[in-house]
């Protein structure tokens, strides 16, 4: 509920008539009441003018419609003639007209027209058509104006429409004294410095009997409501509001009802207050008890719903039962009704805390609940009490009963607070006086006791209205903002230099990020959260450091108590479900060549139910399907296949200098049978450990055997079961590790000079079993190549006539260099050697 | 015999310049200075001539030959050339064939204004820090001045995963882990980029999860002018030289004072234009110096030390920097989005 500020309303309170709309609210704005929107009420109507209705005829086709003639005083001296539906008027009653060319809101044009054959010369106009939302009915009929209201006369200044309303933002410290029209005022006297002028309270409280004979207030749960303040008034008269204050609540946003809720609502706007008034003959043995509901309680509120209350709640009550829940809504068996002769006007200071969790708990909010909640003045209720009697006995409402019924746990304060000028000068970066300072603060209502220069602090007082205001740095702010956040000078920091820098795991993934960049792929950003059964429909294995039993708990990722959509109820331990759905996605669009990455966290539990934070590690995900290089006019197309993606692992290793991860056999339900692996890495004794990371295992050996191997992520093609889950077509790849542990495999790079002696090529073509693994082969060679062996690499694969079936042909190019120059003799014999080895190793033979 | 070689010569070079390939040339060469060439035909013939005679038309002879030998190297050359224009013309190509494919990859412009906007602050000395996602109420809320029942928790309604642990709703829990790992020393000057997570309904603007740059500097003497200065020089770095800074008053219960941080309209300096929506000025997020109670949370006494802090959404700048109307590109993760970055 925003606050609404009529313009014209705060100009009585305090003199900004020179000052635009826009203008004061840009001022307020940088001094902090953030102005949302500045509103002009006339809503865009223009050229609507006062007109007396001559006469009154009915329309020759139409039963419904009427033909009046209406005098608008025009310059030509010519009644106007228009039709209207209305049933209201009478000769000589003077109305709104909207003449030819006038503007209604929203810029709604009104033109010369023909309704059902007759000329209308414009319209006449019903309280909603001018404007649109202050609370009128749509049947009440054109707006009937005074009888004195002059023809021809612009009805915006007329009917107080010359008004703007400005729509406050507060944040959580403005929130209670901005929402009032006082406190507000008081803001704007402060920061224009000008004077401020609250209405001046008197009340004569003409009635007999004295307010404390009349009712006897008691609380035995002060903790809840420190204070309480009644007025009693009698003999009731139950009537309309006058216009100036009808007025007033709808620029507020509250709908008038009848003088005496006006008036509550009406000094609730003004003062902050909230109050209520009960009907004082519902209240047994004229006791008011506030008390905490008993359990079991229960409440027919204002609103005709039967609420149960709990002990939490604070109720108003007389002996026998409960009359309203304090601070949110009345209760209906004291409802202020036509048959009411005399109330009780409540004025409580409840405590904001206690409101809140009762509105929460009823999901019941209102003005009056908003505003206990901000906190009030604990001293305002009184004055607003007074505020509203007074009203009462302006308008004749009823008739005061002099005094008001009182509790108050405890005085109320204002607190003293000490400041020192010169933390306000080193805090800001400013040179202000303590003088400057003294009268920034007096602006604002504060007093202040031995300001002089020199002196090392001064006593600032802060009334009760200002609970924002407790301590020294509060009053940094005050001063600040009154100065102006723009008046303090722009400096960088001084003191020593410092280096900059990212934690390494960031320089990695940077790189990281750049390297699968630039082999083609496309970053993606995915939400954290998925539904529960995401996990399971992608079948990845989710490594989580619990146990089997804690892990079926939470089979989907680590569940949100409170989420706002099942979609996003379960943080994700594994980056593979949102890939698979985005390559869905894509897919869906026609987009089928594809290949993206993410490198993101994961939620690991470290047990269930958490009793600690869970593991956040930084995960590698790459998803592809369909081609990764289209046919162009020079190139032929090339799909993606379990190899393309070991490549992209195998580039990513390169690039970030790492060890060339090994991969062993897996067997995830998430990918083909025959085409997945295990990616494995010796972790140096690490692989045991769960933490985040794990420490560089720089310094293991460059080959380990496959017993010290740890899975540090999976790759594959997708299964087509899990495709077909998806509505992915083709052959889609997936890959995902755990990027922390991949990046201890960091080798540093190191320089090698270049060799001064020619290198020997050579090529080997081999025949060997179809189901001997190329990587053995190359391992084979290299261990049997010795020391003039500087590389071995598979240029050719081979199966099918004339090679024998079960057999392939293997073609490797092998380089030869030494510190000298080699003789091919020396070559020969290496190479023979070689092939030596692999003959007794694989039966392989030279490929003839 | 004088006559013979200058006829000799004469006749060879006519030949030379005749002959339009390189095996012409070939032939010419044997026919004139080959063994048993025209011009060692006339020098068997020198024995005839009386010896004071022979140094000169020796000399002549050689002469002959040395002509012979340039100009046919020069033809060869002229012919080579030639050879070389005519095969290169007949490798003509269709230019506006286009280039070659080769992959192009892309980074999330996410992540690419994430790396700005670390480099900036990187080269200004900070240190780029990290903290969990998930949370505890304490360092969440508590350490921060946002006691329970404040209603300051009202306007940053969280995701729970039990009472005293949550999804972040803000980057600020990290400044307090780092004061803690730091305290005593100084100055602290960190920021830290990461997700946090509200309980807001996702709109053009909004989401439920999105990114934050927090900054934290403490030192002695730090001023909320210092403020104003450091974020001009990002706001300026980020947006261009001519951007100013702008605080309003505002309110957090971890800063105080506290401030809504605007920057000018890089796009109209102010005067209102549709990237600002007419306003002239761009909200960044909030700002202020630091509460003497978090500080005190951290570690630091709030005499000796003060500090300033900021928290800007990373979505924010983006959208602003590319153009985009809608946050939730930015999570669509559509290739044809993610392939203009």
């Amino acid at each position: 509920m925003p606050m609404l500020v009529s313009y014209q309303w705060l100009n009585e309170l305090v003199p900004v008539g020179d000052i635009a709309p826009d203008e004061l609210a840009s001022r307020l704005t940088m001094a902090g009441v953030t102005v949302e929107k500045v509103v002009p009420a006339d809503q865009g109507v223009r050229g609507v003018v006062v007109g007396e209705v001559k006469a009154i005829e009915k329309h020759p086709q139409a039963d419904k419609l009427w033909v009046t003639t209406v005098d608008v005083a025009a310059a030509d001296g010519r009644p106007l003639t228009i039709v209207t539906g209305a049933d209201n008027l009478t000769v000589g009653c003077r109305v709104p007209v909207a003449v030819h060319g006038s503007r209604l809101p929203g810029g709604r044009k009104i033109e010369r027209s023909k309704l059902r054959g007759v000329a209308s010369e414009g319209m006449l106009c019903a309280w909603t058509e001018l404007i649109k939302g202050e609370g009128h009915d749509e049947d009440e009929g054109i707006l009937i104006l005074w009888a004195d209201a002059p023809l021809g006369v612009d009805v915006v200044p007329l009917l107080g429409l010359d008004d703007h309303v400005l729509e406050l933002d507060l944040t959580v410290n403005y929130a209670s004294h901005c929402q009032s029209m006082l406190g507000v005022a008081r803001e704007v006297a402060a920061v224009l410095d000008r004077p401020y002028q609250p209405p001046r309270v008197y009340v004569n409280q003409e009635g007999v009997k004295r307010a404390v004979d009349l009712v006897k207030i008691e609380v035995p749960d002060p903790d809840l409501c420190p204070a309480y303040a009644a007025r009693v008034v009698t003999d009731i008269r139950l009537g309309p509001s006058p216009d100036w204050l009808r007025r007033r609540l709808q620029r507020a946003g509250i709908r008038p009802i009848n003088n005496i809720v006006d008036i509550t609502n009406y000094v609730m706007v003004e003062y902050g207050q909230p109050l209520h008034a009960f009907n004082y003959d519902q209240v047994a043995d004229s006791r008011v008890i506030v008390r905490r509901a008993r359990p079991g309680e229960k409440l027919v509120t204002l609103d005709g719903v039967e609420r149960e209350l709990d002990p939490e709640m604070l109720c108003i009550t007389d002996p026998a039962k409960v009359l309203g829940l304090a601070g949110v809504m009345g209760g209906l068996n004291s409802e202020v009704t036509g048959a009411t002769r005399n109330i009780l006007l409540e004025s409580a200071y409840f405590t904001g805390s206690g409101i809140r969790r009762t509105s929460r708990a009823l999901g019941l909010r209102s003005e009056a609940s908003a505003r206990f909640e901000k906190g009030l003045d604990p001293n305002g209720n009184v004055p607003a009490v007074d505020r509203a009697a007074m009203l009462i006995e302006e308008m004749k409402a009823g008739v005061v009963a002099p005094g008001v019924a009182e509790f108050r746990v405890k005085p109320f304060l204002p607190v003293n607070i000490r400041l020192r000028p010169e933390r306000v000068n080193s805090l800001l970066g400013t040179r202000l006086s303590a003088v400057d300072m003294a009268r920034y603060l007096k602006r604002l209502g504060f007093e202040t006791d031995g300001v002089a220069d020199g002196r090392k602090h001064f006593t600032v007082t802060v009334p009760t209205r200002r609970p924002d205001v407790s301590e020294e740095v509060d009053l940094v702010e005050e001063v600040a903002r009154l100065y102006g956040y723009d008046e303090i000078a722009t400096t960088l920091p001084q003191g020593a230099m410092t280096s900059g820098g990212q934690p390494v795991l960031e320089d990695w993934r940077v790189s990281a990020r750049r390297v699968l960049a630039g082999a083609g792929l496309n970053e993606i950003l995915t939400d954290s959260r998925q539904t529960p059964k995401a996990h399971g429909a992608s079948r990845w294995p989710a490594p989580l450091p619990i146990s089997p039993a804690e892990a079926a708990a939470i089979p989907g990722g680590i569940p949100i108590a409170n989420p706002m959509t099942v979609e996003e109820s379960v943080l994700r331990s594994s980056l593979v479900p949102k890939m698979l759905e985005v390559m869905a996605y894509n897919t869906n669009r026609r987009q089928t060549d594809i290949g993206v990455f993410e490198i993101n966290r994961v939620y690991w539990a470290k047990q269930w139910p958490l009793t600690e934070l869970p593991v956040e590690p930084l995960m590698l995900c790459i998803g592809a399907v369909g081609r990764f290089a289209p046919k162009t006019w020079n190139r032929p197309a090339e799909e993606g296949d379990f190899f393309y993606l070991k490549g992209l692992l195998e580039r990513l290793a390169d690039g970030l200098g790492l060890r060339a991860p090994r991969l062993a056999p897996s067997n995830l339900e998430t990918l083909h049978p025959a085409r997945q692996a295990a990616i494995v890495a010796d972790l140096g004794g690490e692989s045991g450990k769960n933490e985040n990371g794990g420490k560089n295992a720089a310094g293991a050996p460059a080959v380990s055997s496959d017993a010290d191997m740890t899975p540090i992520g999976w790759l594959g093609e997708v299964h087509p079961a899990v495709a077909k889950a998806y509505e992915l077509p083709g052959r889609p790849l997936i890959l995902e590790l755990n990027f922390e542990r991949f990046v201890t495999l960091s080798e540093p790079r190191t320089y090698r000079a270049l060799p001064p002696f020619p290198q020997v090529e050579r090529d080997l073509a081999l025949v060997v079993g179809d189901d001997v693994p190329a990587e053995k082969v190359a391992e084979a060679i290299t261990a049997a190549g010795g020391k003039l062996l500087r590389s071995v690499r598979l240029f050719d694969r081979y199966a099918g006539a004339p090679v024998p079936v079960g057999q392939v042909s293997l073609a490797y190019s092998l380089v030869y260099q030494a510190d000298r120059t080699l003789t091919d003799t020396e070559v020969n014999a290496a190479h023979e050697k070689i092939l030596a080895a692999l003959e007794k190793k694989f039966g392989a033979k030279l490929r003839g | 015999m004088r006559e013979e070689l200058k006829r000799l010569k004469d006749e060879a070079l006519a030949a030379i310049e005749e002959t339009a390939t390189a095996a012409g040339l070939q032939d010419l060469r044997v026919r004139y200075l080959g063994k048993k060439g025209a011009l060692t035909g006339i020098l068997r013939g020198m024995g005839t001539v009386p010896a004071d005679e022979r140094p000169a038309l020796g000399q002549l002879a050689n002469e002959a030959r040395d002509a012979i030998e340039a100009r046919l190297t020069d033809r060869a050359a002229a012919l080579e050339s030639t050879e070389l224009d005519a095969r290169l013309g007949a490798e003509k190509v269709d230019l506006t064939l286009p280039g070659t494919w080769l992959p192009r990859g892309s980074e999330h412009p996410m992540s690419q204004v994430t790396e700005e906007v670390k480099a900036i602050f990187t080269n200004m000395g900070f240190q780029v820090v990290d903290g969990p996602e998930v949370e505890t109420d304490y360092y969440n809320f508590e350490a921060l001045n946002i006691p329970k029942d404040h209603p300051a928790r009202d306007t940053q309604d969280s995701f729970f995963i039990n009472p005293e642990i949550l999804l972040r709703t803000q980057t600020s829990p990290v400044q307090i882990r780092t004061m803690e790992k730091m305290t005593p020393r100084l100055p602290v000057r960190i920021i830290t980029i990461g997700r946090v997570y509200r309980r807001d309904e996702s709109d053009p603007t909004h989401g439920s999860v999105f990114h934050q740059l927090e900054g934290l500097v403490v030192d002695r003497g730090i001023t909320m002018g210092d403020l104003k200065g450091t974020l001009t020089l990002m706001a300026r770095s980020l947006f261009g030289e001519g951007v100013r800074i702008r605080l309003r008053p505002s309110y957090f219960p971890f800063t105080e004072p506290s401030a809504e941080t605007d920057v000018s309209c890089p796009v109209c300096d102010g005067a209102g234009c549709r990237v600002c929506k007419g306003s002239g000025w761009i909200e960044l997020g909030g700002s202020g110096m630091v509460h003497p109670r978090v500080l005190t949370a951290g570690g630091y006494d709030p005499e000796v030390v003060s500090g300033f802090a900021w928290g800007f959404g990373i979505e924010r700048m983006t959208m602003r920097k590319y153009g985009i109307e809608d946050l939730r590109h930015l999570y669509s993760n559509d290739v044809r989005f993610l392939r203009q970055f």
